[in-house]
């Protein structure tokens, strides 16, 4: 599928083109590439075209009910809202979380890499890196995967449905479960899921061991255009452990650049927050956080998967160290991974470092105490809750009255702070693979897929029956359409 | 064995009808034998992981339940044909996916239709419309009654 821009006819008008809505991302957003009066990309741009105003619908709400409204942000990553907002309400405690509850919710946390991680490599963006970025659209798509491959849907179905299986033991759903609450949680894991979920390990890391295979086939057959696909230097940003390890649920934040050099580190996160600016666009609901001292240029950062395996000493599991030292080999020595490219790499790393937690956490008999909660009413007005996401740093920072009813509320979410990579990453693709004469389906499904490695979540949350198509316009600067193309 | 599919978002008003209606159904039907029949789950949204319950060997008929905004008539049933799945799919499928997925990955070909139900309001809130609320009332008694019938004929 092509598009003739006439570029012989038209070598004057400047043109606009337009990837509305972006596929396999959850949420609605839209790309526009401004082309130049000879055809070149003058601009590049990632539109976030909806509103999901949660922060305003929780204001005059009580913060006890912010684990259950905001699990509701999106189906697929409740369980990071869960937590984060479940840390905040510990903060508007001031109590100390048991540690049994702690290691509960990571447990959850883990099963939660597991689920959402696997449903962005094995199926949405498997089709492009295992089809092919060139393949047909009508095929390339999930029930073209499992036509072609239908042994490693099995495998990405089975793996998704452990870490939702687990997420439901603890919280008796998998979507939108309110089981984590201020003070700690609402109930243990029972001793027979226990021994179920350890049985199925085995299988789970053969999955993964397919699924590294399979990302370095795609590597050897992509080599030559990895570069392309976000790579630039940045700022890092993830939670590492007291020790400098691999974490997701608790810590400190560290700051690294793209040589590897510690920027900042041991940030509490209030006191990364207030090192960090939101800058505003006319033209896309999302925010653009930038890291303030450095300025809007230098400051931008990503967070992560590849954010968290640039700003850790190490993992702390076998299998993730052994896998993690070959994934520091594209970054060269000392320096960080800086392809975004390698986000899908970083998401398998991090599946193998959760299901090792997992098994580590399982056999830990601290499962068996009762004491999973604390009690108390407000002694802090103010509560931030952060913790890491699939997609990246969470934060959930909250205000309340002394009764506890909320008076501010603010979320930063990951796909928020990656929204100047992602912008950068779009030109990027878009400079190395547009140019005036023709728009190649396969082009364009290179910039798409510049979004996808990200794996944003725009989180509207809302669907009716029908898929809205793809529809691509071509127009002269005066608005007039030249052409388009429709894809569903 | 049914296998029942309500989905949507209760935190945006009507999208969550197919969400409601598949609670509702499970609490209505709970006292009655034709409850061993059936199968209900209430989702936020149709995953891939669904395939794995489509694909359970006693599951010969799956009803999925969702709320349709432009719809003029309160409620619409359609066959599903696993053939019309369309690929595209973002982190939410379309149930001819599912179908089509439980067929070509497990070999199961369990029958499917969708139930639509009228919906007015999606903005956020846990209020259903005036329109959605008829509609689901109308839905409870007609997936009942398609119930009753299919154990009749089961039975004879």
């Amino acid at each position: 599928m092509a598009v003739d821009m006439n570029a012989d006819t038209k070598v004057n008008m400047k043109k606009t083109v337009t990837i509305e809505p972006i596929t396999r991302i959850e949420g609605h957003a839209k790309i526009t590439i401004e082309l130049d009066d000879v055809g070149q990309v003058a601009d590049a741009r990632f539109h976030v075209t909806e509103f999901r105003g949660f922060e305003k619908f929780c204001i005059g709400r009580s913060f006890w009910e912010m684990p259950g409204i905001t699990a509701r942000v999106c189906g697929i990553c409740p369980v990071s809202h869960l937590l984060a907002s479940s840390k905040a309400g510990d903060a508007i405690l001031g109590v100390r979380t048991p540690e049994p509850a702690v290691t509960l919710r990571r447990l959850m946390n883990y099963a939660q890499m597991v689920q959402s991680h696997a449903l962005s490599f094995f199926l949405l963006s498997g089709p492009d890196l295992l089809l092919g970025m060139d393949a047909d659209p009508v095929e390339r798509n999930m029930a073209g995967l499992i036509k072609v491959h239908p042994e490693i849907a099995r495998s990405g179905i089975r793996l998704r449905a452990f870490g939702q299986a687990l997420i439901r033991a603890l919280g008796e759903r998998s979507v939108h479960p309110s089981w984590s609450v201020p003070g700690g949680v609402r109930g243990s894991l029972k001793a027979a899921d226990k021994e179920h979920f350890l049985a199925q390990l085995p299988e789970m890391y053969s999955t993964l061991d397919i699924a590294l295979d399979l990302m370095k086939d795609a590597l050897d057959r992509y080599a030559t255009e990895v570069d392309a696909y976000g790579s630039f230097p940045s700022l890092f940003v993830g939670l590492v452990g007291s020790d400098g390890g691999l974490e997701h649920y608790d810590g400190h934040l560290r700051i690294v650049d793209s040589d590897g050099r510690i920027v900042e580190d041991n940030l509490t996160p209030d006191a990364f927050l207030g090192r960090i600016s939101e800058a505003e666009e006319t033209w896309s609901y999302l925010k653009f956080p930038y890291y303030t001292p450095f300025g809007p240029e230098r400051g931008m950062y990503r967070v992560g998967p590849l954010a968290r395996l640039n700003v850790c000493d190490f993992a702390g599991t076998p299998r993730a160290d052994r896998e993690l030292r070959q994934f520091r080999h594209f970054g060269g020595p000392g320096k960080t991974v800086n392809s975004s490219f390698y986000y899908h790499y970083a998401r398998l790393v991090e599946i193998l470092h959760s299901l090792e937690r997992i098994e580590e956490i399982l056999a830990d008999e601290i499962l068996l105490d009762h004491h999973i909660r604390s009690r108390a009413g407000v002694n802090q007005n103010v509560g931030i809750g952060v913790s890491e996401a699939p997609r990246g740093t969470l934060f959930h920072h909250y205000q309340v009255d002394d009764n506890g009813m909320l008076e501010k509320v603010n979320l930063i979410i990951a796909t928020g702070q990656n929204n100047l990579a992602m912008n950068k990453t779009i030109k990027q693709l878009a400079t190395r693979f547009i140019s005036g004469t023709k728009l190649e389906e396969g082009l364009l499904n290179r910039v798409e897929h510049g979004i996808r490695v990200f794996d944003p979540c725009l989180s509207c949350s809302t669907h009716e029956a029908g898929r809205m198509p793809l529809h691509l316009q071509l127009r002269a600067v005066d608005g007039t359409l030249l052409d388009e193309i429709k894809r569903g | 064995m049914w296998l029942i599919i309500g989905y949507g978002n209760l935190l945006r008003q009507d999208d969550g009808a197919g969400y409601r209606l598949a609670q509702t159904l499970a609490t209505h039907l709970a006292p009655r034998p034709l409850s061993r029949d059936v199968r209900i789950l209430a989702v936020h949204q149709l995953t891939p992981e669904l395939a794995l319950e489509l694909a359970a060997e006693d599951v010969a008929r799956v009803l999925f339940i969702d709320a349709r905004r432009g719809q003029s008539k309160l409620l619409t049933l359609s066959k599903l044909d696993p053939a019309g799945a369309k690929g595209s799919c973002g982190h939410q499928l379309a149930p001819e996916l599912l179908l089509y997925m439980a067929q070509t990955l497990y070999h199961r070909s369990p029958q499917g239709w969708l139930l639509t139900l009228a919906a007015q309001q999606m903005d956020m809130g846990d209020m259903f419309s005036a329109k959605a609320q008829a509609a689901t009332t109308v839905a409870l008694s007609l997936v009942d009654k398609i119930l009753v019938k299919a154990t009749k004929v089961a039975a004879k």
